[in-house]
């Protein structure tokens, strides 16, 4: 065996019975110094690794994981409810008062009716717009004429 | 209480999903060390492996009503917690945190020289370990710390067989030149 292969084979050895059970490889580690100290230095790290202590969870972590729980579990009752509730009252209220404040309707006159019948036949604007707007209650921005 | 403490993981999980917190405490007291550990030793820290053990907990309590046993329990917190750190550790820069004495279970060494280098080994070999790229640190941990063989860490990596040994041995290989002269 060459050495180029004892040390892939070194390399690839997951488990220390993996140096120890290849007998090619193990007579070439015997014979050759150099690739006997990698697998010397691979064996201690597999012993390093499978030593590492086991590692504990700190104290309180239980606690704050049920408090999470507990947290999670929780209902979303009052408060969600009750701010939805609120905005909802809210709107219809609102809706209520602006539906109260707001004017009737103007009473369709057979003059507004015949007015805005001349205008859509072609008459002139303002025509319409004085009988929608009687008195010189006219929007601002355009003149009558 | 008493009574709780007989019974199986998959009991304990039945109950807790009708909303049994004591049989899920049991269970939190059976398991947290284990998750913990997984989490913490690829994680390299302690804040963000409690935060991942908090959450595999919170998903194996909404999953326990859906839960079938086909499998071990600790199995399937071992594939939760191998999810919940790689999903979170996806682009992120882990700060190291070597693991304080109060955190590992003790290993029966004297307060001798030896029990110092065996101190000294531990700290550079986290620190080693912390350098790795996540899905090398993923291997080593699963393969090497957690007992499993190339196909269950190929499997929990989403990984064929072969690119698990890969994994592996190329970290194997970091790790001897990072330790260098410690594994003399």
């Amino acid at each position: 065996m060459r050495c180029t292969e004892a040390r892939r084979l070194v390399d690839e050895a997951s488990r220390r019975e993996d140096l120890i059970g290849n007998g090619e490889l193990k007579a070439h580690l015997a014979a050759c110094p150099p690739c006997a100290a990698e697998a010397h230095r691979h064996r201690r790290l597999l012993d390093f690794l499978e030593d590492l202590p086991a590692v504990c969870a700190p104290p309180g972590l239980r606690e704050r994981i049920l408090a999470r729980l507990e947290a999670e579990s929780a209902p979303v009752f009052p408060w969600r409810w009750a701010a939805a509730a609120l905005l909802l009252l809210g709107l219809a209220a609102g809706f209520a008062l602006g539906r109260a404040l707001m004017p009737p309707p103007a009473e369709t006159t057979p003059a507004l009716v015949a007015a805005v019948g001349e205008n859509l036949n072609g008459g002139p604007w303002w025509a319409a717009q004085s009988a929608v707007f009687p008195e010189g209650a006219a929007p601002q921005g355009r003149e009558t004429p | 209480m008493d009574d709780l403490r007989s019974l199986s993981d998959e009991r304990l999980l039945a109950l807790s999903a009708g909303g049994d917190r004591e049989a899920f405490a049991l269970l939190l007291d059976r398991h947290q060390d284990f998750v913990y550990g997984l989490a913490r030793r690829y994680l390299g820290s302690r804040p963000l492996a409690e935060e991942t053990t908090q959450e595999v907990f919170l998903r194996l309590w909404r999953a326990a009503p859906r839960y079938r046993p086909l499998r071990p329990l600790r199995a399937y917190l071992r594939t939760l917690t191998v999810r919940v750190c790689l999903d979170g550790i996806r682009g992120a820069r882990v700060p190291l945190e070597p693991l304080p004495d109060e955190e590992t279970l003790p290993t029966g060494h004297a307060a001798t020289e030896e029990a110092l280098l065996e101190k000294e080994r531990r700290r550079a070999l986290g620190e080693a370990l912390a350098e790795l790229p996540p899905a090398q640190r993923m291997a080593v941990v699963l393969f090497h710390l957690q007992g499993l063989s190339v196909q269950e860490t190929a499997e929990l990596l989403e990984v064929s067989p072969k690119a698990a040994e890969s994994l592996l041995s190329r970290a194997r290989r970091s790790l001897k030149d990072r330790l260098g002269a410690l594994l003399g």
